[in-house]
Formats: C-alpha cells, sequence, structure tokens
C-alpha cells in the first residue's frame, strides 16, 4: 500500500515535470526572450538622410545618431553611404553646393547590436529580420523572413523562380541574417535592374540545411518595399505548378512574430518542403 | 588657336536628339510590357539583357551622342530626357500608390540628379576637348554610382 502511494506520488512528479518543462523552455528560450532582446537593442536614435557635396564628395548618406549609440558601441554614427568624387571645379559647374545640401531628420526607436552580441534566436528556431552592416555594428531593418524552405538545396529552390524567368545575378545591396553566424544573402528577382520595380527575395541556407527567404515587392527606382504579402504570395505559386509533385506548400504556416503594418507582413511565414 | 575653334558646336538637331532618347526609352520599357507589367509574377528572363542594355545606352549615349554630333544642346537632351521620361511611366504604372514625404523628396532629388548629370555629362562630350570628354567619362561614373545607390 505505501509502495503503490509512493508510486503515485512519484508518477504525479513526473507528470508535473513534462508539463512544466515545455512552459519553462517557452518562457527560457522563446518570445519572451526575442522580445527581450528586442527591448534591450532598441535605442532612440535620430535619423538624418542627407545629400550633399562637401571636399570633393558628392555624398547621400543615412546617419543614425545619439548618445546611446556611442554609449553602447563605442561609435559617434552608423552610417551607410554612396560617396563620388567630384573636383570643387565640375562641383561648381553642376551647381553643387555645400549650403544647398538635401537633408531630412526624424527621431525614432531601432535595433542596432554588435556583431559579437547577435539577435536571440527565436522560439521557432528561425531568423527573423534581416540587418544592414556597417563599422563592426549591425542594423535591423524592418524586413521579414517571411518564406522558409526545407528539404531542397538552395540552388533547387531558385531554379524554380528562375525557370519562370527571374534572375540570379542581380543589382542589389547585401544584407545579412544571424545564423550562428552573420550571412551574406543571396538575392533573386524578376529583373537583374528593376527600374520599375519588382519582386525581388533574398535567400540564406541555414546551417540545419534549411532557407530563409525575405521575399518583398521593390517600388520604382529608387527602390523601397512596397510589398511584402504580395511578393510572398507570387514566389508561393512557383511551387504549386501541376508538375510539382515533390513541391509541398503550406501559406503563413511558421509563426515568426515580425508583423509588420506599412507595407503589411503578418508575421506568419510560409513553408514549402520539398520530399 | 583654341580647342573650341578646332572643335566648333553644330547647332541643334531636335529631330537627331529625340530619337536617340526615344530609343533608350524604349529599350527600357520593352522588357517590362513584353512581361506584363512590375506586377508580373514571372521574371524578365531574356528580356533582362534588354534591361542591361538599356542602362549601359544610358550611360554611354549621351558621351556617344556628344562626341559624334558636337551638338551642346542635343547631347543635353539625350543625357536627360530618357532618364526622365522613363522614370515618369514608372511612377504611372508601378504600385507604389501610397509613397511617404521622405520617399518623395527622395525620389525627386534621384531622378533630378541623375537627368542633371546625364545632361552634364552630353554637354561636356560635345564640347570635345581632351579635358571636357575626361570631365564627361567621370560625370558618366557619377551617374552610375548615383543610379546603384536607388538599387537595394
Amino acid at each position: 500500500m505505501k509502495q503503490t502511494k509512493l508510486s503515485v506520488v512519484l508518477l504525479a512528479f513526473l507528470l508535473a515535470a513534462m508539463l512544466l518543462v515545455p512552459i519553462a523552455s517557452a518562457d527560457g528560450t522563446g518570445t519572451d526572450l526575442v522580445t527581450k532582446w528586442q527591448a534591450d537593442h532598441t535605442i532612440r536614435i535620430t535619423k538624418t538622410v542627407s545629400t550633399h557635396y562637401s571636399n570633393g564628395t558628392l555624398t547621400t548618406d543615412t546617419t543614425y545618431t545619439g548618445t546611446e549609440l556611442t554609449k553602447r558601441f563605442g561609435i559617434e554614427k552608423f552610417s551607410v553611404q554612396n560617396n563620388v568624387n567630384v573636383s570643387p571645379e565640375d562641383a561648381a559647374r553642376m551647381g553643387l553646393d555645400t549650403k544647398n545640401a538635401a537633408v531630412t531628420s526624424v527621431v525614432s526607436d531601432e535595433v542596432f547590436t554588435a556583431a559579437n552580441d547577435p539577435p536571440q534566436q527565436a522560439r521557432s528556431g528561425y531568423p527573423v529580420w534581416i540587418y544592414e552592416y556597417s563599422g563592426g555594428v549591425y542594423h535591423q531593418l524592418t524586413e521579414p523572413i517571411n518564406m522558409i524552405w526545407s528539404g531542397a538545396y538552395l540552388s533547387t529552390i531558385k531554379t524554380e523562380m528562375t525557370e519562370k524567368g527571374w534572375w540570379d545575378i542581380i543589382a542589389e545591396d547585401t544584407y545579412y541574417i544571424y545564423d550562428g553566424s552573420w550571412k551574406a544573402d543571396d538575392g533573386v528577382a524578376v529583373d537583374p535592374v528593376r527600374l520599375f520595380g519588382g519582386d525581388h527575395i533574398r535567400l540564406w541556407q541555414l546551417n540545419t540545411g534549411e532557407v530563409v527567404g525575405a521575399a518583398h515587392e521593390d517600388s520604382s527606382v529608387p527602390h523601397h518595399a512596397v510589398g511584402f504579402e504580395s511578393a510572398e504570395n507570387r514566389i508561393m505559386a512557383f511551387y504549386q505548378d501541376a508538375d510539382d509533385t515533390l513541391w509541398h506548400v503550406y501559406p503563413d504556416n511558421t509563426y515568426l512574430g515580425n508583423y509588420v503594418s506599412s507595407p503589411s507582413n503578418d508575421g506568419y511565414a510560409t513553408y514549402i518542403g520539398y520530399w | 588657336m583654341s580647342p573650341e575653334t578646332l572643335n566648333p558646336q553644330k547647332p541643334l538637331n531636335f529631330f537627331s536628339a529625340l530619337l536617340v532618347s526615344a530609343a533608350i526609352a524604349i529599350l527600357w520599357l520593352i522588357p517590362v510590357f513584353t512581361t506584363g507589367g512590375p506586377a508580373a509574377t514571372g521574371g524578365t528572363g531574356a528580356w533582362g539583357f534588354v534591361s542591361i542594355i538599356a542602362l549601359l545606352s544610358t550611360i554611354i549615349a549621351p558621351f556617344a551622342y556628344g562626341w559624334y554630333s558636337r551638338d551642346e544642346t542635343g547631347a543635353i537632351l539625350v543625357g536627360a530626357l530618357p532618364f526622365l521620361v522613363v522614370t515618369g511611366v514608372s511612377r504611372i504604372i508601378s504600385s507604389n500608390s501610397h509613397p511617404g514625404v521622405d520617399y518623395l523628396a527622395c525620389s525627386v532629388f534621384y531622378i533630378v540628379s541623375l537627368s542633371l548629370v546625364g545632361g552634364l555629362e552630353g554637354f561636356f562630350a560635345a564640347k570635345k576637348t581632351a579635358r571636357s570628354l575626361l570631365i564627361a567619362l567621370l560625370l558618366a561614373g557619377i551617374w552610375a554610382g548615383i543610379f546603384f545607390s536607388g538599387i537595394t
């Protein structure tokens, strides 16, 4: 009788432990930690977009400044810029003048992190956002991961797109995700230049063998994202042709929590299996 | 004898300048309309090569036209007009219906800069002196730099 009671108590402990472990895991490694990491790395900055001529250089740059940026990363500013050398004589001919610099400035809260302080892994196990890089610091962009492929090589995945006339060699900026290390993207798009805009996806092969993608629709030049869901849906359709018997498409299947209001992204990634 | 005397400017050949400008604009438009517009599902495929040719033409044409014709005004048109027309058309047919003020300002600066630099490239090429040709080449490089800054 005593043994039976002991067995029941032990069994109850075992059941309780089975229930508690996933809950504890969810709290410890899941959404809460990601949210906390995001909050810890979000800092108030002043974003200044400036196009000006100075000291022989025509510069179009986006600069982020703020006391917290300096305090955390030891840098005065985070800049992504394009420089072109123009002699003072040519600048005078072109009417370029430091007094006529076009500058817009806005205060916002954005996520920055050092290369050795990567983003916390989401509960899903997949990267969530993409990053631009400058001077040892990564800046999180409002561009979400919204597609996942499993069971296929990156080249096989791209083939489905290039068969539809997409281009594998394109003009694009290089952006990054963190997957054990910082990885640069491999881009595919409807056109090498996309002067009039069009769909564009950045792909990364993860250490697990899976591939994640950040699909978006570019505006006409100068580019900016005008759609996430639209591009996701059009690319997804490439794997749903009648002859695509090995591809299995699950629209908005995996919750990544990377909701964006404008342009809209619902926070779910389309999952495409190859088996 | 000054280089200007050796290479006198030719009068404006409006028809030729317009013809070259129209040809460049058509080159840009071909890949879009052969594949059903910017929102089309499929890519431009082999027509994408026409995009690359159009891009190279936009850079080279003002230089080549100015150098060959010595028509300064015409070369300015060839450098400025095609990109203005094409980006104007792109605003009409693209799906970016609600751009922000920042983006609008950025777009205007981008397009005006490219048209200005393209026009100046043609102007200096038409002068056809060693120095002006060098400046024109430099401006062609600047044009490419500004253009690719808008391709993300």
